[in-house]
């Protein structure tokens, strides 16, 4: 799969997450993984398919989401038997304007368009505001962060951090309490013979220090698994943990493949983390340089990944002390002589 | 329509939805996965008939809780973990009989009104 695909994958996957939010809790907890790779088989028939195709694909999803997940929330039964349809008043009055508008399915069709992407907007509105202000990041004072970006010119300023700029950024005298970096990815879980395609995080050894995380099992990763001779270690995520090992404690210790290689489970990350990036569903947490040892496609399949200054690809992320605010983390970055940005993680 | 908590007879479900008929006969031939039975129920139909993946789970839920369906073992050879597999429960199997004989009754009250001709005389 191109790095291209994959990313518009996990972009799908990340919009059919927010459409599944049309449904109660209970249903999505019940049938939200079969509904998601449901939802993706049916994607990928569309996926090299002209805008116009893909487009009508998300709008008749979007539609279909919300207009089942308000039923799903509404009724309490009726669902599998057709309408009787045989009384007057308001049941005959609704035959009959299905019939009118059958004759007018262009205006049936710009109706329901207009719904789907106003009730679709809102729904993704009303997601974005529960994950940004009524469930923050869950990491140890948020309001201490802040990304980082490479400056990239004054038409694209913020771009990503290539690794060698990250690492000469690291050892900088800049002040900052620590610098992490991550980057969000898919590769295949193989564990017991079942294999799934997951999301995962390829992190810097400090990643989870500077979030302030504490592992619940195990432990979490550490700057060693990102400098030592032996990177093959993964943290899993609760939902992973519970899911895919029901929660065995066994699970630390026990040797799963990704893509092919086997990698030691090293510990489970704290409930309810699921990567930094807004929407991230993140599954596994790998060290950055496993990743290009593993990968089959993708940004980390190039051989100079970590190496070349040009691929700007990592997000970085700052914490800071007390009182530090953007502009002096700026001006502190200036100082160090390299060229990035910063904006408060806190602000979005 | 029965009541909740009782277990419904197959005549008290008729008539049944379109989609939920065809869901039922989509898994006549043994289990399937969600998007198996999307494109089963299309391909019987002559793509007549399409089942969004959002009315699919939901038509499922409802249709499991009432008995007409069941979740199904996972094949040996499925590697994706997500997926679930339905089977169609006896009581399923009487549903979409006693469907198919109320929609036979219906094309007879035609057959006898004159509107249609007899089954033989058509083909």
């Amino acid at each position: 799969m191109s790095a291209g695909l994959a990313a518009r994958e996990r972009r799908s996957r990340r919009g059919h997450a927010l459409l599944l939010r049309a449904f109660p809790r209970s249903f999505r907890e019940r049938h939200g993984p079969a509904m998601t790779a449901t939802f993706m088989e049916a994607w990928r028939v569309v996926a090299d398919a002209p805008l116009r195709t893909r487009a009508l694909f998300w709008t008749r999803t979007a539609s279909d989401h919300v207009v089942q997940g308000l039923a799903v929330r509404m009724s309490g039964g009726g669902v599998l038997q057709a309408s009787r349809a045989t009384g007057v008043g308001f049941a005959t009055d609704l035959l009959l304007a299905v019939r009118a508008l059958r004759r007018a399915p262009g205006f049936v069709a710009l109706v329901v368009v207009t719904l789907a992407l106003g009730i679709g907007a809102n729904v993704a509105v009303l997601s974005l505001f529960d994950a940004v202000l009524l469930h923050p990041l869950p990491v140890a004072e948020p309001e201490h962060l802040f990304a980082v970006h490479e400056a990239l010119g004054p038409a694209a300023r913020r771009g990503g951090v290539a690794y060698p700029t990250y690492r000469d950024l690291r050892g900088a005298p800049t002040g900052l309490a620590g610098l992490a970096a991550y980057f969000d990815d898919d590769l295949e879980l193989e564990e017991e013979g079942r294999v799934e395609r997951t999301e995962v995080s390829v992190v810097s050894g400090d990643y989870f220090r500077v979030l302030g995380l504490e592992p619940q099992r195990g432990r979490l990763l550490v700057p060693t698994d990102e400098t030592g001779s032996d990177p093959a270690v993964v943290v899993l995520s609760d939902g992973l943990w519970r899911r895919r090992f029901g929660a065995d404690p066994g699970a630390v210790g026990s040797t799963v493949h990704l893509n092919g290689t086997p990698v030691t489970v090293v510990g489970v990350a704290p409930r309810g983390f699921r990567g930094v990036s807004l929407g991230s569903d993140v599954e596994l947490w790998i060290p950055l340089p496993l990743a290009p040892r593993i990968a089959r496609d993708g940004i980390f399949a190039a051989e100079d990944a970590l190496t070349h200054r040009g691929l700007k690809i990592l997000n970085v992320v700052a914490r800071v002390g007390d009182g530090v605010t953007p502009s002096m983390l700026q001006e502190r970055l200036d100082r160090s002589r390299l060229a990035a940005d910063a904006e408060s993680v806190a602000d979005g | 329509m029965p009541s909740p908590g009782s277990s419904p007879s197959a005549a008290e479900l008729l008539p049944l939805k379109n989609e939920v008929l065809h869901l039922l006969l989509s898994l006549l031939d043994g289990p399937l996965h969600g998007y198996a039975m999307m494109q089963e129920v299309e391909r019987r139909t002559g793509g007549a008939v399409r089942v969004q993946t959002g009315a699919l789970y939901r038509f499922l839920h409802r249709m499991e809780e009432d008995g007409l369906v069941g979740e199904s073992p996972r094949p040996e050879d499925e590697s994706d973990e997500r997926r679930r597999y339905y089977r169609v429960t006896a009581f399923g199997r009487a549903a979409a009989a006693a469907e198919l004989q109320r929609m036979r009754a219906l094309v007879q009250s035609g057959v006898e009104a004159g509107v249609l001709p007899p089954a033989a005389e058509e083909a």
